[in-house]
Formats: structure tokens, sequence, C-alpha cells
């Protein structure tokens, strides 16, 4: 007989929730879903439901005294992953306790729901709410066996059970039936800023290396869909393409000027911050860069803007002598525009991922990373989110370009101070008025792994594309 | 380990324990059947809770009796399993089915015990089904006498 052995998960069908518990629910565990009315979690617990009910594993929603089920039923058949032949089919059977509740209390209803655990066989059991218990015991002494012998029981069926409840911080801490389950999630949701955000927390669950960050989640019609960059972004270690196990393998840009500076080139996988005052040519930059790779060396490039959009950047190509509309058509660059109005950065963060995997981008441009991020009120958080978008061009082993606005006359080279501690590199883009004309500058401010020239060197926005011109210069 | 494979390993060890009892006629068998899952449940019984044992119990013999509706007489009380109506029966059923039933229900045991304790309690369930002889069987259970199969053969005849 082996010594350790795994315990079976159940996948939940709920975007990034299996990732976040490390593979999916251990099977045969009772989780509480805790969280304000409104928050989500009978949803969830449908969500859950629908994807695992078949014939071998049924799935019985017990409804208390929280919700009619009319009700219940009503708004679950506007989800998508609503299935009417898993009623027909006795795959899913709703039963409504409250009558037995109000009548008889607490015992009686407990040999009610195992009559129908025992005609029924579920592999899932959903008890909706769970927290109408916990009114109707005359004391936490009722309360607590109750609860033991729900659980028990349900564990004796070998049922994996959905609890949930209204259930608030405090009596997470108190109420007995905590001690006694396997896991413990709680949804909240509030305003900020005018806009309604939602997290979900797996505070606790046996069985399992899970994460216990918060992770926001937005409702739609496929029921609940979580952002966990933290859990689905991570570097791959053993990734970045090597020349022989020696030196990395390197991109050239197409731009004969810059790329003279650049000396070997950037090595796939980084990410360089495109940092200047408006008007300095970060976007023209960016754009050169996306164009040149897909006409010169046939590497396929996605543009996220969230300045401009897709017609603006079409034409301001168009002015420098890029057919950028060919390519996107020949599906060798694709514009993706999110009005700044309309980010949601970890929503986002999960599109690139998905876009960049889908589209197989060799080349990143993101205009700019600072509008981007600008809802984030902290460095750490801004410094985690340039990190994720770090590591969505490492694991694609691209290169990026992320632009980030500067303030006139900032002493600093990023609009938040930290994002240039997260990249590869830095191109610096200046300008200062000589006279009666404004000269725009380009410096390699910062390249890893790589022995750039150094200096600042005048760039001309022109016709056919950026072109520099040294003013001073030294091998690094 | 997939449940098919559990079943053969309880099977294995049930095969073990009745060649160790291979003497012993149908009618002994069936004794030391019922007697095997006493001591079962007792041996649960000091690790998991009586809540739990019965819990378990309860949901092994509703499934059970489904395929045996023999095993229907098995009575669950406060202070452990009854086998009295069980055996009242015997006159009127083969004796190999009503070993085939306690057999069954052995298995089952062994696989709601083993998945809910993940396998950490069926080496001991094995262990104590290995104590379980015929002489303790004659001494705890004060059982009525099973009529061989040829028996209920003639009576159904008549």
């Amino acid at each position: 007989m082996k010594n350790y052995s795994e315990i079976s998960r159940i996948s939940t069908g709920v975007r990034n929730l299996d990732e976040i518990l490390a593979g999916g629910l251990p099977e045969g565990n009772l989780t509480v879903f805790a969280g304000a009315p409104g928050s989500g979690k009978t949803i969830l617990s449908q969500q859950i439901a629908f994807k695992n009910a078949t014939p071998d594993s049924r799935v019985i929603f017990f409804q208390t005294l929280s919700e009619p089920t009319a009700k219940t039923l009503k708004y679950l058949k506007q989800f998508k992953f609503y299935d009417q032949s898993k009623f027909d089919t006795g795959c899913v059977e709703f039963i409504d306790l409250g009558d037995i509740l109000r009548l008889e209390g607490l015992e009686k209803a407990i040999a009610m729901l195992m009559s129908h655990v025992k005609r029924f066989k579920p592999a899932f059991v959903v008890i909706d709410s769970f927290k109408v218990f916990d009114d109707l015991a005359k004391s936490r002494e009722e309360l607590r066996k109750f609860t033991y012998e729900v659980a028990i029981n349900l564990m004796a069926w070998n049922c994996s059970a959905l609890l949930l409840g209204e259930f608030s911080k405090e009596e997470v801490d108190t109420n007995p039936l905590f001690s006694i389950v396997d896991g413990i999630i709680t949804l909240k949701h509030f305003s900020a800023a005018g806009e309604e955000q939602r997290f979900i927390q797996v505070s606790k669950m046996r069985g399992t290396n899970h994460s216990r960050d918060e992770h926001t989640f937005v409702i739609n019609s496929a029921g609940l869909e979580i952002y966990a960059p933290r859990v689905t972004i991570r570097r791959e270690p053993n990734s970045d393409r090597k020349i022989k196990g020696d030196g990395p393998v390197r991109a050239e840009l197409g731009i004969p000027t810059l790329d003279a500076l650049l000396g070997e080139g950037i090595p796939w996988g980084s990410s360089i911050l495109v940092s200047g005052v408006a008007g300095t040519g970060k976007t023209i930059l960016c754009l050169e860069f996306i164009y040149k790779g897909a006409k010169e060396f046939g590497e396929k490039g996605i543009f996220f803007s969230f300045e401009e959009t897709p017609d603006r950047l079409i034409t301001a190509a168009h002015g420098m002598g890029w057919e950028l509309g060919e390519q996107i058509k020949k599906g060798n660059i694709e514009i993706v525009f999110v009005p700044q109005t309309e980010i949601n950065v970890e929503r986002d963060l999960l599109m690139m991922k998905d876009r960049i995997e889908k589209m197989g981008a060799k080349r990143i441009a993101i205009d700019s990373t600072s509008v981007f991020v600008h809802k984030i009120q902290t460095p750490q958080a801004v410094r985690e989110k340039v990190f994720q978008i770090a590591t969505l061009v490492q694991r694609a082993q691209a290169v990026g370009f992320f632009a980030t606005d500067i303030h006139y006359g900032a002493n600093q080279i990023s609009r938040f101070g930290v994002e240039e501690t997260v990249v590869d590199g830095v191109i610096l883009l200046t300008a200062s008025e000589n006279k009666f004309a404004r000269e725009r500058f380009l410096e390699i401010y910062k390249l890893r792994n790589t022995a750039h020239k150094s200096g600042r060197q005048k760039m001309h926005i022109a016709k056919g594309g950026i072109k520099l011109k040294a003013i001073g210069s030294s091998k690094k | 380990m997939n449940r098919r494979q559990r079943n053969e390993l309880h099977v294995v060890q049930i095969e073990l324990w009745k060649k160790k009892n291979a003497n012993f006629s149908s009618d002994q068998m069936i004794h030391l059947f019922v007697n095997a899952i006493q001591a079962v449940h007792k041996r649960s019984l000091s690790t998991l809770s009586n809540v739990t044992v019965s819990a378990v119990i309860d949901r092994t013999l509703h499934e059970c009796k489904e395929k045996f509706p023999l095993l229907s007489k098995i009575s669950i009380e406060p202070e452990g399993l009854h086998f009295n109506h069980f055996l009242d029966q015997m006159p009127r059923v083969e004796q190999q089915e009503a070993q085939d039933s306690l057999e069954y229900l052995l298995i089952e045991l062994f696989e709601i015990f083993g998945k809910i304790t993940a396998e950490i309690l069926t080496k001991y369930l094995y262990q104590e089904l290995m104590t379980v002889t015929y002489e303790g069987a004659k001494i705890k259970s004060e059982l009525p006498a099973v009529p061989s199969s040829k028996s209920v053969k003639n009576r159904e005849k008549k």
C-alpha cells in the first residue's frame, strides 16, 4: 500500500479558480462560500454544480429559507452554464427545505436532507443557505451538533458539499461551522471610485496548497470570471532561448540606426521601457518596432493601445510610409484597443496573455503602461503589474516595448518611479528647445546583458522611420 | 488507486481470511462473516466517532440492500449492529446467497471506511478481520442454526 496519496480533485469550471485551488476542489470536501447578499455565492455554486452534474455525479440543491426556489430557478436560466438537459436527465435536482424547517426545526431537517441524499446519491450537495440553521438553532451546542451531523453524514456518502451563507468575518472566526468544514471561500464586493469591485479569497482548503491572495472577479453571462494574474502569469525559469547554453538569442529591431546602438541586439524575452514626456516619439517608436518586425522579419506583432484608436494608429503609420493595414490584413499585426475608461487591469492582463499566446506574437507593444496602470494606488502594486506584463513577454520569448509617460521636469525615468526596476531595459526619449526648434533625443539608458552604446543620440522622425545621429557615444 | 483496484485488494484479504477458515461449513461461514462485520464495526469505533461509524454503516447498508434485499433485516441500534432478524431469514434463503451478501457488505465497509480515512484505517480493519475465528463467533453470538443450501432446496420442492 502506498504511503502517500493525492486527493482527487474536482474541476470547478470557473476560470482560474482551479489554479487558485492548485488543482480544483478536493473531492469530498465541505466548503463554505461566505459573503454578503449579492456577492456571487449562489452563482458560483450553480456554476460549479452544473459543470460537474452528470448521470454518474448528480447534484442536489437544498434551498432553505433564504431565497424562494422559484426565484433561484428564474435567474439561473440567464447564465450560459445553465443546461436544461441536466434537469431532464435527473442530473440536477432542487429541493426546498423551507417548509420542514419552518414547521419542524433542525432535527427533522437533517432527516429529510439525508433521505434525499439516500434516494438521489449525489456527488455534490449545495445548501443555500446554511446560515439559516444558525438562526434556527436554539443554542450554540445545538448548532454545533447539527453541523457536525450534517458534515459526518455527507462525508459518509462521499458528497462534496458547498454550504452557502451570509457569514461575516467575525462569524468565520467564532461560528463552530468553520472549524468543522474543510474549506472557506470568501466573496465580497464594494464600490470604489465609482466602480464595482468584487474579490474572492480561499482562506482555508484542506488537502491543497492553494493561493491565499484576494483575487478580483466579475460576474457575466458565463458566471464568475476570476482574474488571478498572480497565479496564472508566472515566470518560466528555463524558458529563455540560449545559444548552446551560452548567451541569449537576440532580436534585431529593423531600425538600422537603433540596431547599431544595440550591438548584438535585444535578448528575446526582454521588456524595454520606452520612457519620455508627451511628444517625444514613444508611440512612433513602438509602431515602427511592431511594423518592421512584421515587414522585414516576418515576426508577428501585437500592439495594445490604451490611448489611440486603431484607425488613428493606422493613419499615423501611413504618414510614416508604413502600410500597417496591409500587415493587419495578412495577420502579421494585431491592434488591440481598450479605451482608458474601460481598463480593468487584472482582466486586461489575462486578455493580453490570451491574445499574445493565440497569435504567437514575437513583438509586443503597450502604449502606454502608465495609462494602463493609472488607477492603481500604490507603487508596489504598479511594480507588480508591470512585472506581470514583463512576464507575459518572457513567457512568449518575445520582445516587449512598454511606452510610459513621464511628467515634464520630473527627475525620474518612469511615471511611477518603479517600472524600470522590473524591466530589462530602458530607452529614454527626451526633447529640448534649440532656438526655435524642438530637438528630440534617444538614449539607451539600460539594457541587461547587452554591450550597448551609451549616450544621447539625436532622433529624427521622418518618412520611413526613426533615424538617430550620435552626438557623443562610448562603448559600455 | 481506483475503485476496482481497491476492491481487488479487499477481495484478496477476505479470500486469505476465508482460506484460514476453509474447514468450516457454509452455516459456520455465515456466523464467521457476521462476526467479521461486528469486528470491523468495533475496530472502526475505536478510531472514529459513533456518529461517523453509524453514518458509514447506514450508508453501506442502504446501498448493499439494493443488491441483496435480505440485508435490510440488519439493523443499527445505538449499541451496535443487530443480525438476529437477518439470521431468522436463514431457513428461507440460500446459504450461498446469505454468505455472498455478507461478503459484499464487508467489502463495502472496507471501501467506505477506507475512502473517508484516505485508506489509513484499511490496514487495521484487515488486521482485525484476520483475528476473527469461528470459536470467537460461536462464543460472541448466540445465533440460530443456519440450514444448508440442500435443505432449503428440499423445503422449496415440498
